[in-house]
């Protein structure tokens, strides 16, 4: 059953807008799908609502009980059925994590540190994520509501800057080349929503309406993007599709007057976005294990996945695998199903089913 | 010869000089030797009718303690004794209230029990007189300036506060300057310190409780809190982690800090100190708990947030626009005295297109002539004005201008002509030195995260220490030693609370509820 440790909604919201952030503003054109500029619009708009249908499931669940998360709830049902259930989220959790640091890996190589070795700054970064996932769910909700006004004060000095750059004519036809390729696009985006899985994880442990809180960070999601889109298109137009990652392009574009390349303190906090969303799912992952295996050894767990993390991230072939994971939809199509569709529709409908036995006894 | 043959007068006759050697040996031994297996306290060691007994046990305990004194007297044909501290009594009072009358009373009853009483009911004329029954509390109050009286055939003593050791008197306080608020600041007499506070809190709801802590010291501790706005649970829990104390000695607030603190490793202490009487009022008002120590003028209080660092006395005498001009230059100077140097080492290694053109070329023209890398200069010239500090703290002030001189002229100036350190690095310090003494009780872990933020700026850039600050934050949003977070009223946000941490809007405003730390939670 759930902690003692509470979370109020709003900070909830905050850590989910920031780790999907991130993913956002990584977007590497290819990966989004070949459209027009224009299209790139109403791919967020297909977005946030096939984001909106997907959580169907989640909304039903969240408000049947919040008192227990989904693998209490799967473990009600059936001790086994709630260990298969541990696992499959634990590995969405560790595959979100790789997935997280291979997208940074690729960032980082081609813009940060582009001319030395980056392996250390990996580790480091995998190394504070495991220290605030020790220190709790409180520590990094209340911490991102801090790291939310930096990143609002950076996000807003670059759009108040590149506005007055932004031209109408960047803008293609709505729709050049039909709607299907931005379809596409969308469904593309949506598996990457692992928020929704983390929501499931954390409810016993929030306070107040989830239900709403959700809401308004799928729509606020939706604005963030719609607001980094417009002015990459409106700014650059087709020669977005050349760059790598569009939005560092922008904030390296962003002047304020004398003070010119701040790309440097507008980026850094991105890298605060990766901070809060790999601790929060180490965070997560330690709380499957402890329904996997044993409830006695939080820190171990902790531990654990971040040294599997941290080997995997930087054994294997950082660009070769990142890429990989970055291009092929087909793992976290599969994962988002399972742990933000199938499991969370079993859930409900087995307790159903149970109640109605219950009312028939 | 050896040095004892001659201070012993050596014969040749060896028996006669080791015999006079061992004579030596054991007066020498028989006076400074330490007494073994001497008796230990005991719960029993009951006050005994009988007077020798009483006083063979206090000499036994104390030995032949210079200060420890027993005057015996004669009280109307029944033998009795004073035992006192020499030096913590007040002569006078001792003489004049408590022994003239009672070895001048002629009117005393024989009967020992009853002599005793008519001595405690009517004869002396202290207020403050306790009843005691162990030998072992005779001997504490003696030795905090009490002068205790024991009555042959009775199984009590009397003890007549008559305290007047020398205490310092009240004056400014040194750490905690305001420029508006009182010149009173705590001293290490307790009692001096509870009427300080209940002169300016003359209400029924402060409640003093004192306490010994310290097996060895015994000393004081005075909790003080508003019955009426302290929180249950706070106040449980402060009193069970001082009761869980195993210390030995107790000598200073700062001793008993770790065990009000918060249990986690944290950077930040969650327990609040102040110099000030009226500073520790406040607090109490808003429903802490403060806690004074005897023998230090520094109260302590729980539960301290971050915010209230940047508070001071002085913001309440002066205008609204103008205390909020302070608060958020104190703020600055915060961020300056712990990021200014470690984003100068990090722009100037990793990040040179943050400079506008023109002072990327001063800095650039400054930097190129000195041997060190950037980070090592920045850490060398920040050692030296630490180690500046630490001596201007700890020197004769006699010699205070010579260490002036040598640093201003000798680091300071020959330092830049010689081009050892670049005069952006120089000016930078400066800042940061003057901008650390805005905010002095935070002064200790500002003094090390800056260190560690110039080691990170020059090996990781700006993107290392963008970590190294969540880091940070994430420790501080951690601590919570009594439910109340340490970054409140700020994570989470209390809108209420806000209209006092950056802003001071004016009383109007902050009448209107009244502000309690203790709800300030989730």
């Amino acid at each position: 059953m759930g902690e003692k440790v509470k979370v109020s909604i709003e900070q909830i919201f905050v850590v989910m807008l920031l780790s999907r952030l991130f993913i956002t503003l990584t977007d590497i054109p290819p990966i989004i799908g070949s459209m027009e500029v224009t299209d790139y619009l109403f791919r967020v708009l297909f977005f946030i609502l096939l984001v909106f249908i997907s959580a169907i499931p989640v909304y039903l669940t969240v408000k049947n009980d919040t008192n227990a998360n989904i693998l209490d709830r799967c473990v009600c049902i059936s001790p086994i059925f709630g260990k298969v259930v541990a696992f499959i989220y634990g590995i969405t959790f560790i595959y979100v994590i790789i997935a997280t640091m291979a997208r940074f890996d690729m960032f980082a190589t081609s813009i940060i540190f582009p001319k030395t070795n980056f392996t250390g700054f990996l580790v480091i970064i995998i190394l504070a994520c495991m220290f605030a996932a020790i220190l709790g769910i409180e520590s990094i909700s209340r911490s991102s509501t801090f790291i939310f006004v930096v990143f609002l004060v950076s996000f807003l000095a670059v759009v108040f800057s590149v506005y007055k750059k932004v031209d109408f004519l960047n803008f293609s036809p709505i729709f050049y080349n039909g709607a299907g390729s931005t379809i596409k696009a969308a469904f593309i985006s949506m598996p990457r929503t692992f928020e929704l899985a983390a929501v499931l994880m954390l409810m016993s442990k929030i306070k107040g309406n989830i239900k709403k809180g959700m809401t308004f960070w799928i729509i606020g999601m939706g604005l963030f993007q719609t607001v980094i889109i417009f002015l990459m298109v409106g700014v650059m137009g087709d020669y977005m599709k050349t760059q790598l990652i569009p939005a560092y392009t922008l904030s390296v574009v962003a002047e304020y007057g004398f003070l010119q390349r701040m790309d440097v303190l507008l980026t850094s906090t991105w890298i605060l976005c990766v901070y809060i969303k790999v601790s929060v799912m180490i965070y997560l992952f330690k709380d499957c294990m402890k329904t996997l295996i044993s409830d006695k050894y939080d820190n171990l767990y902790i531990i654990v996945s971040s040294i599997i993390v941290s080997v995997i991230t930087l054994f294997l072939n950082p660009k070769a695998y990142s890429i990989n994971y970055l291009l092929n939809p087909i793992i976290p199509l599969v994962l988002y199903s399972l742990t933000v569709i199938a499991i969370p529709c079993i859930v409900l409908i087995s307790e159903k089913v149970k109640d109605v036995k219950n009312y028939e006894k | 010869m050896r040095i004892k043959h001659i201070l012993l007068g050596y014969n040749k006759n060896k028996n006669g000089g080791e015999w006079m050697f061992k004579i030596f040996k054991k007066s020498f031994e028989k006076t400074y030797a330490p007494v073994e297996n001497p008796p230990a306290p005991s719960a029993s060691s009951k006050i005994s009718t009988c007077l020798s007994e009483n006083t063979f046990y206090i000499r036994t305990r104390c030995g032949d303690c210079f200060d420890i004194v027993i005057r015996n007297v004669d009280v109307s044909g029944t033998n009795g004794f004073f035992l006192l501290c020499d030096g913590m009594c007040d002569g006078l009072k001792v003489n004049n209230n408590v022994i003239e009358p009672i070895l001048n009373s002629k009117e005393l009853p024989q009967e020992p029990v009853q002599k005793f009483e008519t001595i405690r009911d009517k004869i002396v004329g202290e207020v403050d007189i306790k009843e005691l029954i162990n030998v072992e509390d005779a001997l504490e109050h003696a030795m905090s300036g009490f002068l205790v009286f024991f009555l042959e055939g009775v199984e009590k003593a009397l003890a007549f506060s008559v305290q007047g050791f020398q205490t310092r008197s009240i004056t400014d306080p040194i750490t905690d300057v305001q420029s508006r608020g009182s010149r009173e600041g705590f001293v290490e007499h307790f009692k001096t310190n509870i009427t300080l506070i209940r002169r300016r809190m003359r209400t029924t709801d402060l409640r003093i409780e004192v306490q010994d802590m310290g097996t060895t010291t015994k000393t004081k501790i005075c909790l003080c809190y508003l019955m009426d706005r302290v929180d249950g649970e706070v106040l449980s829990n402060v009193k069970s982690r001082l009761v869980r104390s195993e210390y030995d000695i107790v000598l200073a607030s700062g001793n008993i800090q770790p065990l009000l603190d918060t249990d986690n490793p944290a950077i930040f202490s969650a327990v609040g100190v102040t110099e000030r009487p009226d500073v520790f009022c406040a607090k109490i008002a808003e429903g802490k708990i403060g806690i004074l120590v005897d023998g230090t003028p520094y109260a302590i209080y729980v539960p301290h947030v971050f915010t209230e660092e940047f508070q001071s006395f002085d913001d309440y005498a002066n205008r609204p626009y103008y205390a909020t001009f302070v608060r958020i230059l104190k703020w600055f100077s915060f961020i300056f005295s712990i990021f200014l140097p470690g984003f100068y080492v990090s722009f100037g290694t990793f990040h040179q297109e943050v400079f506008p053109q023109d002072m990327l070329f001063q800095i650039l023209s400054a930097e190129l002539q000195t041997p060190f890398p950037i980070m090592l200069e920045a850490i060398i010239i920040h050692f030296i004005f630490e180690i500046m500090r630490e001596a201007g703290l700890r020197m004769p002030k006699t010699v205070g201008p010579a260490v002036s001189i040598v640093g201003a002229l000798v680091i300071g100036d020959a330092a830049v002509t010689a081009g050892l350190i670049a005069t952006p690095m120089l000016i930078v310090v400066a800042l940061t030195a003057v901008s650390s003494f805005v905010v002095p009780s935070i002064y200790e872990p500002v003094a090390i995260l800056r260190f560690v933020f110039i080691i990170i700026g020059g090996t990781l850039g700006f993107y290392g220490i963008i970590i190294l600050i969540a880091l940070i934050v994430t420790n501080m949003c951690s601590v919570n030693p009594y439910g109340v977070p340490y970054t409140a009223p700020l994570l989470p946000l209390t809108p209420a609370a806000t209209r006092d941490i950056i802003l001071r809007l004016g009383w109007k405003h902050l009448g209107k509820r009244r502000l309690e730390t203790t709800k300030m939670n989730n």
